[in-house]
């Protein structure tokens, strides 16, 4: 199978859970922490065998940091920064599946694969056009501290 | 609604995500490893603007 028709799968199946997590969030009132896989599969063996999910939920107001993300000091201006299309930014720091950037003298975190989109350039190097999809809300950040390796980070590997 | 409700759909939930990533073996003959979720929740969001999913694979 091609690499580009696995990648086609994966971002499918990605969807898939989303929506069905959305589902779950709406029905219930409770949103996810967490989904684990339990056990490791093996070759030959079937999921069912020796996999089991487990998903982890948590009432609204327990909600706000999670994963070593947190909303002390991020501050939200979904009005002021209607940015759509592409753009160049300067990475200040990235992070597994989501990335600070600057844009305009602002300081916002995009989450990779739900508001922003990262376009490697040569040789897996990134940076970095991010595609800032529909009119969604960014998470704009006035910590400084984000911005204290702004230059050494550019250039970094992000995958 | 009432928790015994909440664990039956969210044993559902789990269902279905083990259906997903059999599908998805059976497709690509990659194993599932590790689903994360990123990004934050926010109460009264929509959730799928500020939360991705990640799937991570194994030959």
């Amino acid at each position: 199978m091609r690499r580009e028709e696995l990648k086609k799968i994966k971002e499918g199946s990605e969807a898939k859970i989303l929506e069905i997590l959305n589902q779950f969030t709406v029905k219930t009132g409770l949103y996810l922490k967490e989904i684990s896989l339990l056990e490791a599969p093996r070759m030959g063996q079937l999921y069912s065998e020796v996999v089991r999910v487990e998903i982890k939920t948590a009432l609204p107001e327990e909600v706000p940091s999670r994963r070593g993300i947190t909303t002390e000091g991020i501050e939200k201006k979904e009005q002021k920064l209607k940015v759509q299309g592409f753009y160049d930014f300067t990475v200040v720091r990235d992070h597994p599946g989501y990335i600070d950037v600057r844009y305009k003298g602002e300081s916002i975190r995009g989450i990779v694969g739900a508001n922003v989109r990262l376009f490697p350039q040569d040789e897996g190097y990134a940076i970095l056009k991010l595609e800032i999809m529909e009119n969604v809300p960014l998470i704009t950040t006035k910590k400084e501290g984000l911005l204290e390796n702004e230059q050494k980070i550019t250039n970094n590997r992000i995958r | 609604m009432e928790i015994e409700e909440a664990k039956k759909l969210k044993a559902e939930l789990e269902m279905e995500i083990l259906e997903l990533i059999q599908q998805f073996t059976i497709k690509t003959d990659l194993y599932v490893r590790e689903i994360n979720l990123y990004g934050q929740l926010q109460v009264g969001s929509d959730k799928k603007l500020n939360v991705a999913v990640e799937v991570k694979t194994v030959l």
